[in-house]
């Protein structure tokens, strides 16, 4: 259980920070620091719960004691820190499907025709601020008026090709 | 034989690692399968099968390290959780490769060796598109409804679940869209 608390505890306290830090200010590339304050709380925390072990006691639990419950603990932190990362990109970036359910509840009972939906959201909402990402992201680059994909976009790209490819699915989008 | 116990105290650290690997496996088997699955079908049996996975390990560690009931039940809770958050990432990835943008604009540049201007890159992929998609998919999962031309809200998950993203973005960015 102590293992449970605590790793709860940690991730929640980076939450808070991660919070605070983005209220104040949003940082440019997002995602990387936000990964380093997970990792960082997990990497300072288990340095800290690991020192103090014997002076920590939260609701009559002490910290994980030897290096198999540390391990569960960072086991169970990263998959939290895996799981808020993906929800994240659902935060950033506002999801279609999403905007047009809210679009036809917003309608209620006279209902939305197809032309209706199709109202503000056009290539400029929901493609261009897409690509500026991939850029930002450095998963691809403009030359001589074109996109091309990098490194990191190409071992992306071939990622997702592969597991499609496995699923004999089709580009999907 | 004390090494030995300490070895098999990281059997909850695999656990939920075997549990996903199990999932994932089935889940790509399920939807190769001839009779074809559907893609939530698929991750739903997926998940069924890494559980049972994740419960028979511990089950198997109890009964080789007898201990209380309630320790059991605590390794069990956490090992459960983080093959859970596991088994989310994993749903999230498989559905990132269907329905995300960046990667269907990803897919589009790789296959042009040459690389893409916007134009062209909106000639293969486009707003439009974006949209029939997700209406026939809404409609297949029955999200909304077609009634007369018009589209209405169909079943309300969805619809909780798009609140819950936007009580999300308001607590962490501040704001209700990307575009506010």
């Amino acid at each position: 259980m102590s293992v449970l608390f605590y790793g709860s505890l940690l991730f929640g306290l980076a939450f808070v920070l991660h919070v605070v830090w983005w209220r104040i200010r949003l940082p440019k590339r997002q995602i990387k620091v936000l990964l380093i304050i997970l990792f960082g709380f997990l990497c300072v925390g288990s340095f800290i719960l690991h020192q103090y072990a014997l002076k920590i006691s939260i609701l009559g639990l002490h910290p994980p004691s030897d290096i198999s419950e540390y391990s569960q603990l960072a086991t169970y932190f990263i998959s939290l820190i895996l799981a808020y990362m993906i929800t994240y990109s659902a935060i950033e970036a506002d999801s279609p499907s999403l905007l047009i359910v809210m679009k036809i509840s917003d309608a209620r009972k006279s209902g939305l025709t197809k032309e209706m939906l199709g109202v503000d959201m056009d290539d400029s909402v929901l493609v261009e601020p897409r690509i500026k990402d991939l850029l930002t992201d450095k998963m691809a680059e403009m030359r001589e008026g074109k996109y091309h994909l990098t490194t990191k976009g190409l071992m992306m790209a071939l990622l997702f090709k592969f597991y499609r490819d496995l699923m004999r699915a089709d580009k999907g989008g | 034989m004390a090494e030995d116990l300490s070895i098999l105290h990281f059997a909850h650290v695999i656990c939920p690692l075997l549990g996903l690997l199990i999932n994932a496996t089935s889940q790509v088997l399920l939807c190769r399968h001839e009779r074809g699955f559907g893609l939530l079908e698929s991750i739903f049996a997926g998940f069924i099968c890494g559980l049972i996975m994740v419960i028979l390990i511990e089950v198997a560690y109890y009964c080789a390290i007898p201990s209380s009931i309630a320790h059991l039940l605590g390794l069990l809770c956490i090992c459960i959780i983080t093959y859970g958050t596991l088994s989310y990432c994993y749903f999230h990835f498989v559905n990132l490769g269907e329905t995300a943008r960046r990667v269907r604009i990803l897919r589009e540049l790789y296959d042009s060796k040459d690389g893409l201007s916007m134009e062209e890159i909106l000639n293969r992929y486009n707003a439009n598109d974006i949209i029939e998609k997700r209406i026939r998919r809404l409609l297949f999962n029955g999200q909304i409804i077609l009634k007369d031309g018009r589209y209405f809200p169909g079943n309300s998950t969805v619809l909780l679940m798009n609140k819950a993203m936007v009580i999300m973005k308001i607590v962490v960015l501040g704001k209700r869209s990307e575009f506010d």
